[in-house]
Parts: C-alpha cells; structure tokens; sequence
C-alpha cells in the first residue's frame, strides 16, 4: 500500500504567516482591517471617559428651539444676537458649525430697497416730509438687512471661528482664491521636500462659497471636511488639507485651538507626514500625531453625544437666561442637533453624534493632548506576534493533541487580545489585533480540518491490512520470537515509511541471533532494494552471504517439540512411526498430525493419523489409548468400497496412531461453495454411495458421528467415493475433564447428538443430509452468527427449503431432504440403505429421462 | 484514585506445562489473565501473545499514541472502553494470523482484562477466565462466561447436556484466535476504597468454591499478596487440574485516618 503524500503541516502554517504579513504591511488584499477597525471602536468605546470637558461649552439648536424661534434656517439676526450675548458673556472662542454660504434671501429686504431706489428717483426726496420719510425707509432696511447684523456681530466679537466646506465630488478647480485662504493656511510647513509625504495628502481644488462680508469679518476659519472609513464610521480628523498646490489649509479644531492658546503663525509647525507641533508656551509644545501619511488623527473620544460636553440650548443664550459665568473664557460651538437639520456621524462611541461634538471631542484632544498613538514599537510588535503565531501554528500545533492544542491557541488569543486591550485602556496605544488573531484561527482550522480529514482517510483502509494493525501485529510476533510471521507483517509496511526500515533492520537482528542466515539476508535485502544505503547493511550484506555459504549444511531453525524431525535431505535417513516410514506431512486435523507414510516391507503407502497423548492429564491417557484403539478395532473392521481401509494401528512414545488407505483424491468441501457445485446427478450418485457406506457401517454398530463434506473424499482417477474417519470424533472429544477445548462449528450435528444423547446410525444420516443439502444449494441449511443460535436453531427450527434456494432441485429430492433432516429421530429414515435405495431411484429415473431425451 | 495490585500462575499439581498468563501492569493500569488451549504447547504461545498484544497496546495508549481503532465499536461507549475493546481486537488478530502457522493450528486463548481509568475499571472477556468484583459484603461476577456449561440459553434447549456430550462440558464457545472477529464482553465497574478485583482462570473457579473465595478476600488482616498465595493452594488442595492463574486489585482507601487505622488493626492481629 502506498501512503500519498500530503503536504506537511508546516508548510502550510508559513505560507500563511507569509501571506498575513504582506496583506498586513503592504494593506493590499487585506481583509482584516474592517474587522480590527471593529476591534478598534469597541477598545474606543470602553475607553471613552465620560467626564464632563471643563474648557468647552456647546450651544446646541435643539427640537425646542425651533419651535420657539421658528424654522432653520433663521433670519441671520437670530445668530447675531447669540453671537452677541455669547461675546458679551466672555466667551474667549465662538466656533459655528453652520454654514454662511451666500446671502440671506429676504423679500422684504428686496422690496423696501427697489422702494429706496425708486423713491430717490422721485421728486419726493425733495420735500422735507421726504427726509423723515427716508430715514425711516433707511432704518427699516438696515433692520431687515440681517447679514450686515452678523457681519457687524462676529467682527464686534472678534473671536468667531467659521467653518468651510472643500468640495469632495467636483473635479472643478478654483480659479480665483478666495481672500482668507492665504490669511488663515499653514504658514510653517515642514517636509515639502519628501515627495511622498506631499504626494500621500489628501488634495483638493475646489471651496464651497463662503460669504466674503463674513469670512472677513472672522477670527479664524478652518474646514470642516470629515472623511469616514469604508464602513462609514468617522474615526479620524484630518487636522492637514492640501488645497490646489501648495497650500495647507487647517480644520476647524484647530483654528479654535490656535485662538484658544493665543498661538502665532510661528508656533504652529507642521511637519508632513509626522505630525503637527503647537508651542503653546516657551516651554511646552504639543505634538499632535497622525496615524498615516495622509495626515490623518484618530480621534479619542469622549462617550456622547450629550454626556462629556455640556450643552446650552440656543434659546436660553437667545434670551440671555444663563448665568454668565458659564461660557467665561470657554470655546463654545454652536451648531444644530435637531433631527432633520445638521449631520449626524456614525462614530465608535455613538451612530447618532452631531458635528459640534465631532468638533469638540478633536479640539479636547489637542488641549488635553490624549491623542491615540502607533509608536514605532507597535507594528514591530504586531510582526513579531505574527511571526510567532505562524511558528505556532507550523510547528507546535501540529504535534499537539486535539485538547492541548484548542486550549492553548485558545490561550494565545486570549492573552494577545488583553495586551491589546490593556494598551489602548492604559496608554492609549492602538496594536492591532485581527490579523494575529485570526492568523491563528484560520491556521488552527486548516491544521485541525486537515488532520481530520487525513484521519478519516486513514479510517477508511483501516480493517486487518492496514499499515498499522500490521506493524502492531509484527512487532507483536517478533516479541514472541515469530520472526517468520513478523517478517510476513513488516513486508507489507510500505518501506519508504518512517521507521520501517528499522523495523526490518531489528528483525534480521533477531533473525542473525537465532542463527537463520538466509532469513536475516532476505530481511536485509528487502531494506536494500529500496535503495540508499542503511546503517550498516552495505558492509553486513557480504558477510552474512559468506556465513550463508558455510552454513548451509548446518541446518538450521527450531523445531516444535511433540514433532516428528522432517526427512534430512542431506542423511537420507527417515524417521519412523512403528514400522512405518515417514514420507512427508500431509496436513492436521482435529485429533493431531497426518503423515504420509510407506510400509517398507511390501512398499504400500498409508496415511498415519496421530493422537499426541501428551495433551491429556496422566491420568486419562489409559482410558483415551483404550477407547482410541478400541474405535480404531471396530472402524478397522469395516470392510467397503466406500469407506477407507485401515490397516493397522499403534503407538509409539506419545504418539498412537492410526495407519489407513492413502488416496489421491479431494474432499468434497470445494463442491460446496456455490458456483462451483456438481450437477443434481452427480450429487446423488455420491450421497448414496456414502449412505451405502452407512448403512454397511451401522449394520456392524459402527456409528460415524462425524459426517461433513471434507471426511468425504473423491478420488481423483476414479471418480469414486470413500468416507474416512469413521468414530474418529469420538476418541477427540472423549476427554471430559479436559478444560479449554474450543468447540469446532456444530453444523453437521443432529439434535440428539447436540443434546449429549446416545446416538446411533440415525443421527449419521441427519449429517448426511445437511451434506446433501449444502452440495446442492451451496449453503448450509442451519445458519447463525454465533455458536449458541446455531445449536438452537438445529435442535428447534425447521430447515428451509432447498427447491427455494436451487430451483432446479427435483420435488422428489427435497423430500429426501426433508426426511433425513426429521428432527424426529422416528420419523427421519430409519436406515441409511433406505435412503441410499431411495436416492439412487431417482439417479435411475434422472439417467432414464436423459436418455430419452437424448435418443429422441 | 489508588490501587493495589498483586498475581501469580501456577501450573497446577496434574498439568505438565502452564498455558496460563498473566499481566501486572498497575503503571498502565492494565491487567490481564489468558488460558492458553491448543496442542503441541501452542496454548502458551497463544496466552503468551493474547498478553504481550495486550501490553503493547495499552503502552501505546498511556503514552499518548493511542493506535487507531480497528474496526467500529459502539459510540457511546467512552474511548478507554473502545480502546479496551480494540485491544482485544487487536490480540485476537494476532493470535488469529499466528495460528495460520501449521505448527500452532487450531490454538486459541481466553482473556480476562480490566483496565483503570478515572475511577472506573471497565472489565471485558472472552472465553471462561473470571473476573469478580468484591466489595466486602458479596463477591459477584461481573465476566461473562463463554463456555458450553454457562450457556443458559442451551441449558433450556438440552437439559442433559452437561451429562453426556459430544462436547467437553467446559469447551468455549467463544475464544482468542478462532476467527478474525471476535465478540467480547464489556461491562464497567465503580469499585468503593477497599474493593477487590479478582481475575482468574478456571483453574481456580473450577476448584475453589465461591463461598471459599470471599472467605478469603474478606479477610482483612491478610495481605493481597497473601490472598494471592491462599487462593492458589486452595486451588490445589482442591485438585490442581489445571494450571491456576489469580490476580487481585485493590483500591487503596484514601485519606492518612484510615491508612492508620489499618496499620492498627493489622498491630492487633
């Protein structure tokens, strides 16, 4: 058997580190990140403090808002007047998260100013009724002008922080910039040189209006861009936009940072690619980090919405109803929360979080300088425990069993997603923790499903053959010192399996040491047919072939003791049984040995049946030699064509034999078997020759006891039929205190003899009709599965029909059938010549019709 | 849990040979009584292999290479039970194929083992070999015995069997080596500290009364392997008509009270 070779686990666990590194490092193909991102925000989420930020108050346009200032978008002079009261209340930054893209639309405005235009054109203006006529008519105007309000509000504050919007989707560029863009970019930028640093920026080329009048009007204006991850969730703020060439553009957060700290132009740096530094005093400077060359900062957040950040609906701040202390020298945002108006994010602490909170948790960061970090120890990490767990999985786990390997990749995942954990908990350090662990998952299954699936495979062609039941078995024998039967076990091993060769090699060990040369040589020489030298066989070879050569006529292996020696074909000497010669060893049956044997005087050939008298207790030994000899006398008496001539008997040493007929013929066992069954006729003819043989046998009170098809013999010239082993069982079984004799298969027996009864002729004929049934059907009338149901169904079930299993079985037959197997011993035949008679009738009538058949 | 174990084969006072084995091997908790039958001596080496099958297998289970199982044993018992099964498979396989020799033809073994596991000994035969289970109040067989004479079922069918038969009365009807399967019996023990397990050939069932066999066993002043010792002469008192193979397991009683406690009693007797 040839055993495939399959690809070795380890293999199998490196291509799989392999591949995990480069997906990992390179973030081609890499299918791991949505799930550590999933990681990611849990680790966020239980991170997130919940603790209210003393530097920011938000000023939030709630449901209640609108209802009582009326629908959003207001008039602007809403706004202003937050602005103003806020401004008043000693906030020391005001961002808004509103938009101010063009002028407000108002009607009235429109018509009172076509009624200006048209007014001054008229005579009225002259008129000194006219005077006071305009100066209302300009009054009302500057009131429902609203923008001219705000304008005048944010520059009376003079700390106002406006957002813009850079337009994601449009491919246009800017031709014009607008006037604020130089005012308010990144002055000191850093690393414009690196070339992919710039490069990996995200650039854009188009700005969505801002009203100038505003934009002028401003302290600070950053952008308000938010660029989410594939799943949608906003994770990141990028503090750094590239804006058409060369212009650095910051965002919202920052600029209120910048206001906040008082920096100047020359404090901020920015250093692309790595970074953004704040010299907030002398002393200190803030770094802020990025995660990635296109400038991006995670964000740490704050649990929300409404929790860290403390919120002030817009009207009280309307209506002037706060105490004042409240936004003293804090940032305040305004922006919407409202459903329906205003974005709402999907972020990692909440699905539902508006800007200002987007906006604030980014500033907050800066300020209390929490920023989610990757030090360059990190993905050193990560590619050090991707190494290892491919090690794991290539070489370990595999030699582990099923239990220890769970529990211990188990462990591995456990204790590399804690570390991951307790970092991000602690230090706010992010180590990813997917691709590790599910290096490990997936090199756990293949490893796991594989050798599943080998050993099932192996299941398969287990049963008697398979290479390990023979490996056990010849180990089992060569422990025994049944070299020969271990050599014929280890020969089957496919040779080129690991450790047969050694198998081998030990067994010529032992065969050398028992002295059978030629053995060990043949042992030796089957290692070195599969090539490649072994140990020591090149040199052992040659030598063993010499001590071959000069032993030969040493003679050689053990003997069995209790054995006739086999002829020595060097002495010519032959070993004798009474005056018997010994030829040769025909076979063995139940009783012992059979020899053939040859009466020197008179040059007859006998077969010689022995009885080996050392198996019984001393003191049985006279009565089984008495009974032995006494059934030998009574067979020996049989004079018939068709039972076996014995000629003699004796003993000699432990030996009592038997000396009979030899025949060249067959038994009838191989006639058994279906397909290979003699035809009706022939049949017939056979079993009333041995039911004549009977029928002789019992008129002399010789009862058979043991008829079956292989004490019934064909002779191979004749053709002609010789029962053997007349009373032969009787003397086997005659021991009744020997203990431990395996039963042979009582498929023969009558039911009398089952039940231990005295039997005579009439359970020979029983036997002689399973034989008859079985030569014509090819099975046996009584079946079972074990020894127990085979003696009860013989004794208590009816025999099936023969007709049913070969149809062609002539209706007369069966009831020749049916009558020897009567378990009734009154009603079966009574005398086996009665059956013999009756048998050869139908030969008669059978050979009458094939003559006729054949004359017509 | 702890056990202690003690064994001895004895040729008998009438045998020439010992066809008996037995197997002590309390480091795999594996023990293991085979009644060899065969001619020319073939029923040693039958006992003989049905034994050193069995210690191999098992060595190869308790060092963690358990071999594959061989043929299908029913799911639901645990693995040492299969395991246990498989090896008795696997020692039938090998007497099977080595009785294919023309010089062992026709030999065959019983086999008696027990094997240890988590607290429960699972026990299982084929053939006549015993095994008891003795808890201090009674001594019961807990092996099944196949052999003509315990054959109930044909008891019923041939109430004379016993008397006169073509059969030896102890012939087994079921044996190690007669084919390439082979049926055993199995059946799982939870013994209490301070239980004996007996296993035996019929070398001793068939001349020690079982009354007489608990006599002994409950005799705690004795050691076992005293027991051992006592229970072999008494088979030869009785006869000795066949070799006699006895061994004993005992599960230790746990805690140090009662290992005093024994120690004094043991003083006072």
């Amino acid at each position: 058997m040839k055993v495939k070779p399959t690809i070795p686990d380890w293999i199998i666990g490196i291509a799989l580190m392999v591949f995990f590194i480069l997906i990992t490092v390179t973030g081609v193909l890499d299918f791991t990140s949505p799930l550590e991102m999933k990681a990611f925000d849990l680790r966020a989420k239980l991170a997130a403090p919940d603790k209210r930020n003393p530097d920011i108050e938000l000023v939030v346009i709630d449901d209640d808002d609108l209802a009582e200032l009326g629908r959003f978008p207001w008039p602007r002079n809403i706004l202003a007047k937050g602005i103003d009261n806020l401004a008043a209340a000693g906030a020391k930054v005001i961002a808004l998260d509103i938009h101010l893209p063009e002028p407000e639309e108002a009607a009235g405005l429109k018509v009172l100013t076509e009624l200006k235009r048209r007014y001054e054109q008229s005579g009225l203006a002259r008129l000194k009724v006219g005077k006071e006529f305009e100066s209302d008519l300009q009054n009302a105007i500057e009131s429902l002008d609203h923008d001219a309000i705000l304008t005048s509000s944010i520059r009376k504050a003079g700390n106002v922080v406006l957002p813009i919007y850079f337009d994601l989707t449009s491919q246009a560029r800017d031709r014009q910039l607008p006037d604020f863009v130089n005012k308010y970019a990144y002055k000191n930028v850093k690393g414009k040189n690196k070339e992919w640093a710039v490069s990996s920026l995200i650039w854009l080329s188009k700005i969505k209006p801002l009203l100038p009048t505003f934009a002028n009007a401003a302290a600070g204006i950053g952008h308000l861009n938010l660029f989410p991850d594939q799943d949608g969730y906003v994770r990141t703020q990028v503090h750094v936009l590239g804006y058409l060439k060369d212009i650095y553009f910051p965002s919202l957060p920052m600029e209120i940072v910048r206001l906040y700290k008082g920096l100047k132009d020359e404090d901020i740096t920015v250093f692309l690619g790595e970074g953004i530094d704040l010299k907030t005093s002398p002393s200190t400077t803030i770094h802020v980090p990025v995660v990635d060359p296109s400038m991006r900062t995670i964000i740490n957040w704050n649990q929300g919405p409404g929790i860290a950040f403390h919120e002030t609906p817009f009207r009280k701040v309307f209506k002037n109803e706060v105490q004042t202390s409240l936004f003293r020298d804090k940032i305040v945002i305004i922006g919407p929360t409202a459903p329906g108006i205003g974005d709402k994010f999907v972020t990692p602490v909440s699905g539902n979080l508006p800007g200002v909170e987007i906006i604030a948790n980014s500033v907050a960061n800066i300020l209390n300088q929490r920023f989610i970090s990757r030090p360059p120890w990190v993905p050193a990490t990560e590619l050090i425990a991707l190494i290892l767990f491919g090690i794991f999985i290539s070489f370990l786990l595999p030699r582990m069993k099923a239990a220890p390997g769970a529990i211990s990749s188990l462990a591995i995942v456990a204790g590399y997603s804690t570390l991951g954990f307790v970092l991000f908990l602690s230090s706010n350090i992010w180590l990813r923790i997917i691709p590790q662990i599910m290096l490990l998952i997936l090199g756990y299954l293949l490893v796991i499903s594989k050798r599943f699936l080998v050993t099932e495979k192996t299941k398969e062609k287990v049963e008697a053959d398979s290479i390990e039941t023979n490996k056990m078995l010849g180990l089992s024998f060569q422990q025994q010192g049944m070299l020969d039967l271990a050599f014929e076990k280890f020969r089957k091993l496919p040779i080129e399996e690991e450790g047969v060769k050694d198998l081998l090699y030990n067994l010529g060990l032992d065969y050398e040491r028992k002295r059978q040369f030629s053995k060990a040589l043949a042992t030796y020489q089957l290692i070195a047919q599969a090539g490649e030298s072994f140990r020591d066989l090149d040199d052992r070879i040659p030598k063993l072939k010499h001590a071959e050569a000069t032993l030969i006529f040493g003679g050689s292996g053990t003997k069995h003791p209790g054995e006739i020696s086999a002829p020595m074909a060097d002495t010519g000497t032959r070993p004798t049984l009474g005056r018997y010669e010994i030829i040769g060893e025909i076979g063995r049956g139940a009783m012992g040995v059979v020899y053939k044997g040859q009466d020197p005087k008179i040059r007859r050939t006998v077969a010689i049946k022995t009885l080996n008298l050392t198996e019984f207790e001393e003191s049985e030994i006279p009565e089984i030699k008495e009974r032995f000899f006494r059934e030998a006398e009574s067979a020996g008496l049989l004079t018939h064509p068709n039972i076996v001539t014995i000629y003699d008997c004796g003993e000699e040493q432990d030996l009592a034999y038997i000396a009979m007929e030899y025949l060249e013929g067959e038994d009838l066992l191989r006639y058994t078997k279906k397909g290979n069954l003699l035809p009706i006729r022939d049949v017939l003819d056979i079993t009333a020759k041995v039911a004549d043989a009977l029928g002789y046998a019992h008129s002399r009170n010789v009862v058979h006891r043991d008829i079956k098809p292989a004490n019934i013999m064909r002779l191979k010239e004749t053709g002609d039929v010789k029962v053997t082993d007349f009373g032969i069982a009787r003397i086997t079984s005659s021991s009744k205190t020997k203990t431990g004799v395996v039963m042979g298969t009582p498929s023969y027996m009558s039911p009398e003899q089952l039940s231990g009864k005295k039997v005579d002729g009439r359970s020979d004929i029983f036997s002689l009709g399973i034989v008859l049934f079985e030569l014509l059907t090819g099975e046996k009338p009584f079946k079972a599965q074990d020894m127990t149901s085979l003696m009860y169904k013989i004794a208590q079930e009816p025999h099936p029909s023969a007709k049913s299993i070969n149809p062609k079985i002539p209706t007369v037959v069966e009831k020749i059938i049916d009558k020897a197997l009567e378990k009734d011993l009154n009603t079966r035949y009574q005398s086996a010549s009665q059956m013999a008679e009756q048998l050869r009738l139908v030969v008669a009538k059978m050979d009458e019709i094939a003559r006729q058949q054949g004359s017509l | 849990m702890k056990t202690r174990s003690a064994g001895k084969t004895d040729v008998g006072l009438r045998r020439k040979n010992n066809e008996d084995r037995i197997l002590l091997a309390p480091e795999l908790d594996l023990f293991v009584v085979a009644d060899g039958v065969g001619g020319h001596r073939a029923g040693e080496v039958a006992s003989q292999m049905a034994v050193g099958a069995m210690e191999d297998y098992w060595r190869r289970v308790r060092s963690g290479n358990p071999p594959s199982f061989f043929r299908q044993f029913d799911e639901s018992l645990p693995e040492v039970a299969r395991h246990l099964l498989n090896s008795i498979h696997f020692a039938n396989l090998a007497v099977f194929e080595a009785q294919k020799q023309p010089e062992y033809v026709g030999m065959g073994t019983t086999i008696a083992a027990v094997v240890l596991e988590k607290g429960t000994f699972w026990a299982a035969n084929v053939g006549d070999s015993r095994i008891y289970h003795y808890d201090h109040q009674r001594l019961l067989q807990i092996s099944q015995d196949h052999s003509l004479a315990e054959e109930t079922k044909l008891k019923e069918i041939f109430p004379n069997l016993e008397a006169d038969s073509v059969f030896a009365k102890n012939a087994l009807t079921r044996a190690l080596g007669l084919s390439d399967t082979v049926e055993a019996f199995i059946v799982p023990v939870k013994p209490a500290p301070g239980d004996i397990l007996l296993l035996c050939s019929d070398g001793l069932t068939n001349y020690v009364e079982e009354q007489a066999i608990e006599l002994i066993l409950s005799d705690i002043t004795v050691s076992l392997e005293d027991k051992v010792a006592v229970l072999v002469d008494e088979a030869n008192k009785g006869g000795g008509g066949d070799n006699i193979s006895v061994i004993l397991v005992e599960v230790e009683k746990g805690g140090k009270w009662s290992k005093i406690k024994k120690r004094l009693q043991a003083k006072e007797a």
